[in-house]
This record gives C-alpha cells, sequence and structure tokens, in this order.
C-alpha cells in the first residue's frame, strides 16, 4: 500500500522535476546568454560604424588623393633633372635674387629661395605645386617685402609611388617649358632668362645652391641660350634653352644641330655647328 | 451477497486522493511540456543571434582589414598625401581664403604653409592690424570660416599696431573635416 503511493508520487512529480531541471538548467542560463549576446551584438555595432568610418575616411582619402593628383605626371629623382624642371618653372618670371638646392634620394626636392613681384612668386608657386609637371610642395614661406614678395620654398618630386593609388599616367616631359599660355600670363611682360649660373658644389646626390639671377636679353637672340651650369659625378655639363625646351648637354653632345666642344665656368660653353660656325655660351656677369 | 465470481462492471473502491494526484501529474506533464517547447524557441533564438553575431563579426573584421589596408597603401608613401595637401590648399588657394577673412585695417605679412603627411595643411601666418580691434575682427572672421580649423593665436605685440601671429589649419572646400 505504501510503495504504491509512493510510486504515484513520484509519478506526479517526476514531470515536475523534469520541467523545474529544464527551466532553470537550461532555460534561465539561455535567457542570462541572450542578455550577454545584447551586449555583444552593441558591441559589434559599434564596431561595425568605427570600422565603416574608417573605411569611408579611407575611400575619401583615397578620392581626395586621385582628385588632386589625377593630372600628374611621374617625374625623375634625379638631381639634374630636377635641376633643370626647377630653373624651367622659373622661366619668364623676373625673380631676383634666386637660389636653388636639389637633393636626390628618396626624399628627392629642391629648395628655391627667390624675390620678386607678387604675381611672379605665385606664378613661382603655382608651377613649383603643379603635379602635372611632376613636383609638389612640401613648404612656402612668404614674406611681404612691401613691393616684393621673398619665398622660400621645398618641393618633392612626384614618383613611382603615383602608381599606388592613381592609374598610370604618362611620364613628365622633364626638359618641358611652360607654355605658352604660362607666359603670357605673366604681368611683368619681361621675359628675363636666369642666365647667370654659379655651381658652388659638384651636383650629386647633395649639390649646392646655385645662384641664377636675371639678366638683360642679349640682341639678336641666337639660337642656344645658356640656363647654367651643371656639375655633376666630376662631369660637367650645361644646361640650354633651344626655343622652348631646355637640353642638358655634356662636351660632345648635339642640340639642334651645334656640337658642344668644351664647357668651361670661365670660358663658356663652345658650340660648333659646321654651317654656322662657333657659339660660345658665357654666364652673364 | 457475493458468490465468489468476479464483480463485472462494479467499481473498486476509490482511494481518497487519487484524482487529486492524477490531475497533479497531468498538470506536470503539461508543464515539462511547456519547459521543452520553450527551451527549443531559446535554443533557436540563441543558436540564430550566435550566427548572427560571428557573421557581423567576420563583417567587421573584414572591413576594419580593408580600412586598415587602404590606409596603410595611402601611408606608405607620405609624398602622395603631402602632394595632395599642397594640391587642394595651393598657395594661391590660401592666400585668397585668407584675403576674404581679412577685414580692413588688417594685412597679411608672412605666411608658412607646411603639407603635412597626414594630408593636411598647417599655417603659421603673421598680420599687422590697425587695432586691437580690427585683430579681434579678424579672430572673429576667422574663427567663422569653416575653411580654417585648429586656430591659436600666437604672440601678440601691443599697443599701437597690433603685430600677431596665428597658427590654424587650412582645408579646401568641400573637403570633409
Amino acid at each position: 500500500m505504501m510503495n504504491r503511493w509512493l510510486g504515484r508520487e513520484a509519478a506526479a512529480v517526476l514531470p515536475w522535476l523534469g520541467a523545474a531541471f529544464l527551466w532553470f538548467g537550461v532555460i534561465a542560463p539561455m535567457r542570462a546568454d541572450l542578455q550577454n549576446r545584447l551586449v555583444e551584438q552593441g558591441r559589434v555595432r559599434r564596431d561595425r560604424v568605427k570600422a565603416d568610418r574608417l573605411s569611408r575616411e579611407a575611400r575619401s582619402l583615397r578620392a581626395r588623393v586621385g582628385e588632386a593628383l589625377g593630372a600628374a605626371c611621374r617625374s625623375s629623382a634625379d638631381p639634374a633633372a630636377l635641376r633643370q624642371r626647377t630653373v624651367a618653372a622659373t622661366s619668364g618670371l623676373s625673380l631676383a635674387p634666386f637660389t636653388l638646392s636639389v637633393t636626390g634620394g628618396p626624399d628627392a626636392g629642391a629648395v628655391i629661395e627667390a624675390e620678386g613681384s607678387r604675381s611672379a612668386v605665385q606664378e613661382l608657386l603655382r608651377r613649383l605645386g603643379d603635379p602635372a609637371r611632376g613636383g609638389f610642395l612640401r613648404s612656402t614661406t612668404i614674406r611681404d617685402k612691401g613691393v616684393r614678395w621673398s619665398v622660400s620654398s621645398t618641393t618633392g618630386v612626384l614618383e613611382s609611388f603615383l602608381d599606388a593609388i592613381v592609374p598610370p599616367g604618362p611620364s613628365c616631359s622633364d626638359l618641358s617649358d611652360p607654355g605658352p599660355a604660362e607666359a603670357a600670363s605673366e604681368p611683368a611682360g619681361v621675359r628675363s632668362r636666369p642666365g647667370t649660373t654659379q655651381p658652388r658644389a659638384p651636383s650629386g646626390q647633395r649639390p649646392g645652391l646655385v645662384s641664377v639671377a636675371p639678366s638683360p636679353e642679349p640682341t639678336p637672340v641666337p639660337p642656344l641660350t645658356l640656363v647654367a651650369f651643371l656639375m655633376s659625378e666630376g662631369r660637367s655639363r650645361v644646361s640650354v634653352r633651344v626655343g622652348d625646351q631646355v637640353r642638358v648637354v655634356g662636351v660632345g653632345g648635339q642640340v639642334d644641330g651645334w656640337t658642344c666642344v668644351s664647357i668651361d665656368r670661365d670660358e663658356g660653353a663652345v658650340f660648333t655647328s659646321p654651317g654656322k660656325g662657333r657659339l660660345v655660351l658665357k654666364a652673364a656677369q | 451477497m457475493s458468490l465468489g465470481l468476479p464483480e463485472f462492471g462494479s467499481r473498486g473502491s476509490a482511494e481518497p486522493g487519487q484524482g487529486l494526484w492524477r490531475f497533479f501529474q497531468i498538470l506536470g506533464f503539461v508543464v515539462l511540456a511547456h519547459a521543452l517547447f520553450t527551451s527549443a524557441i531559446e535554443w533557436r533564438a540563441a543558436y540564430g543571434a550566435g550566427l548572427s553575431i560571428e557573421g557581423a563579426r567576420a563583417q567587421v573584421a573584414q572591413a576594419e582589414r580593408s580600412a586598415e589596408e587602404m590606409r596603410r597603401s595611402l601611408q606608405k608613401h607620405s609624398g602622395l598625401l603631402i602632394a595632395t595637401a599642397s594640391v587642394e590648399s595651393s598657395p594661391e588657394r590660401v592666400l585668397g581664403d585668407l584675403h576674404q577673412v581679412l577685414p580692413e585695417g588688417v594685412s597679411l605679412v608672412s605666411l608658412k604653409i607646411d603639407f603635412l603627411p597626414d594630408a593636411t595643411t598647417r599655417l603659421d601666418f603673421g598680420v599687422i592690424a590697425r587695432n586691437p580691434q580690427a585683430y579681434d575682427r579678424f579672430l572673429r572672421a576667422l574663427l567663422k570660416s569653416p575653411l580654417f580649423t585648429d586656430i591659436k593665436p600666437g604672440s601678440e605685440s601691443r599697443p599701437g599696431l597690433v603685430r600677431a601671429n596665428v597658427t590654424a589649419k587650412h582645408r579646401k572646400a568641400g573637403v570633409a573635416p
């Protein structure tokens, strides 16, 4: 009788025990986990917002780079080419004094110090920072000196790293000169040419300063005009202007039918042409 | 009177409380079924939420990796970002923007522009103001302009003409801060 009663009670209580086990052993911990998961979801959501923001910023920066440097061209970081390009950027601008120091290597660039009219200085900065010429500005200091402005600028070179962001474009014509539109935009109306060049140290990775001061226009205009004497790795070379181009030649080199026969800073650069005779280009004093 | 034959069709004597126990037992089974059903629903929800969190976490990690790679590829060549800043905040543009906020009686005497490897442009410029009021007007106009941020007025010399240095960051119009 007793056993029968116990069996009946146990049979009645057993489902309750099972339900209690399920409730407190399974459902309650799962619900507690749900709270943790909600917290975790909140954390993931915040991380996602942060990642989206970072991604948006990176995309925006990339778009800015693409937009700013879309028209850029790759140029050489070779000090000689860099020097020519920088000198070419002064074409048609009345700047005096003008000093230039170029640096090769991974952080290739030039340091330019010049003084001139406000428009000439602004035009110089525009040309130096024009990515279509293969250069950019690292820093610039402008001082108002009354009628004239002085500028000190450090430039960099747009090299192969452009490929990392913008689609491959053309290489800059290292020897290109500003176009006629730029020359026409110069309000001074005087196209002084940098004629005096005084290299103070051999040009290599760290060439020295070159002073370039404007000189009066020679009359009549010779076929070649001396831009600068260059010294690189013990070799003397000159950069000369031919029409709208600036070319660099060493002894034995030819430019526009003229052959360079000697280069001497004091004696000048001597060119000969079979049909035109002899031409001596000297630095203006 | 019983003749020793079984009494078919007659009920045995019911024990007290038997019906109550039976009811208790049935109710227990109902509660157990409910607990089973609830636990199944909870398990399913937990499983789904777990999968969802894992998926979201993977997506976040992917987005972070992608952003990081893009950022690294940009920062790998600091010249690229410096060049971008120099094009966006060209000296010509900076001068133009500064002249827009220069009130009467204040003139710009020097300007130093540094293009930084984070594609920003830092300016350090010197101004001469006719009087302190003009200089204050200039600072107010500078603060109002969306093109100049992080404005820090530097040293000032008074009385008479106010000569002062100011540092700020410039950004091209339309570029997000």
